[in-house]
């Protein structure tokens, strides 16, 4: 009881990981609402990072600057640890005494859906350093594989309306074994048309999550809201994986945490003190 | 031995696109999707209890026992549409007595 209570009240870490980019009212519509429900952080689809930095600019004054970069929490803590642990404790602080004053945080990323390997190949080195964060969403064991491998991807992403899902044990190691996770995302349980459809996307996750959690390989919650009305806080989402098996004291990282630390290991390389691998300049 | 039932006492809060729906639209659409989600024998067991609801600002009690309590968040956190309007139902509070919950809608503390 007195877990959930406090959970209740300090639900101020919510995340979407993955809102479409349509135009820049909509973005607005979003942003408004985000803070309105509290949210710390949104990661905006196919908004690069140059155009999210021109959005900041635009929409933030001098004395109401609520929208931030990750890059801009970075500067502030960048030089107290060279530890990653101590740095995404340190990012996550900051995070919160933003968030109290109704900041948000806007990450951008792109979701590459590749039909051969060539071209997600081709498309990775073009953008690699355009946004913050990279996932591949395919059907193909083949480029699954080659993704799980790869240290520019992030995510590898599976929708419950998929209809092959190629997840499997040797894909599921792989992403273990490289640091990376799996995004499931939620949407179709809201948008079922009627409760045929919703039983089979509860049996799609039912299967993707007793994968997951028998090989202990992190995953993430998301919901990709197509409108704000489709947001859900961190406590919500975790509810909603419950109806996929996903049991609520095991994801409790899965709605922030391994998010941010995905995103602060990709800010940390794109930073301009950073070097090498483990090593920056100072 | 007597085993008691805790209760416990949801404080929500309704968003919505268009109109604020009124109690009886909303009782319907919440009863409807956690009979759809938990079946008939599971709705009998929650003990769902609608105490207070406010139209102006949609924040209202919904009283379960404690068992259902998880079921009863999935329940809300699905619901995304009353009668063609979107909403979002976002749970401000769960306290196991009323006179918490009552006192967190008075001090308006999520404004």
């Amino acid at each position: 009881m007195g877990k959930h209570l406090k959970e209740l009240i300090n639900n101020k870490l919510s995340c979407e990981n993955f809102v479409p980019f349509v135009n820049k009212e909509n973005l607005d519509h979003f942003v408004q609402f985000a803070r309105k429900l509290n949210f710390s952080m949104l990661v905006i689809d196919e908004l690069n990072r140059e155009t999210r930095d021109k959005y900041l600019r635009s929409v933030n004054t001098e004395k109401n600057h609520f929208l931030l970069s990750p890059m801009e929490i970075y500067d502030k803590i960048s030089k107290k640890s060279f530890s990653e642990e101590r740095l995404l404790s340190l990012f996550k602080q900051e995070l919160v005494s933003e968030s109290m004053k109704r900041s948000l945080m806007l990450v951008s990323r792109t979701t590459l859906q590749p039909e051969k390997l060539n071209d997600l190949k081709n498309n990775l080195s073009k953008i690699r350093r355009d946004y913050e964060l990279i996932s591949v969403k395919s059907s193909e064991k083949g480029i699954l594989n080659w993704a799980a491998h790869d240290r520019r991807i992030d995510y590898l992403t599976f929708f419950l309306n998929d209809e092959k899902v190629s997840l499997d044990s040797s894909i599921c190691s792989l992403v273990k074994q490289h640091k990376k996770y799996i995004e499931i995302v939620l949407l179709p349980l809201l948008t079922a048309r009627n409760d045929k459809e919703l039983s089979t996307y509860i049996r799609n996750g039912k299967k993707i999550v007793n994968l997951l959690i028998t090989l202990k390989v992190p995953f993430v919650l998301t919901i990709h809201p197509e409108s704000p009305y489709n947001l859900r806080n961190s406590l919500q989402l975790r509810y909603l994986g419950e109806l996929i098996s996903a049991p609520f004291n095991k994801t409790n990282a899965s709605v922030f945490t391994n998010q941010l630390s995905s995103l602060l290991h990709n800010v940390m390389k794109l930073h301009k003190s950073y070097l090498l691998e483990g090593v920056k300049g100072v | 031995m007597v085993v008691l039932v805790r209760d416990r006492y949801v404080v929500f809060q309704v968003l919505c696109s268009g109109a604020i729906p009124d109690l009886s639209t909303l009782k319907r659409k919440i009863w409807s999707t956690y009979q759809t989600l938990f079946g008939l024998s599971g709705t009998s067991e929650a003990g769902l209890f609608f105490d207070t609801y406010d139209l102006e600002t949609g924040k209202g009690i919904i009283r379960c026992t404690s068992k259902s309590f998880s079921p009863l968040m999935t329940t809300l956190s699905l619901i995304q549409k009353i009668s063609d309007d979107l909403v979002i139902i976002v749970p401000l509070l769960v306290s196991g007595t009323i006179k918490k919950a009552k006192e967190c809608i008075e001090s308006n503390r999520f404004n």
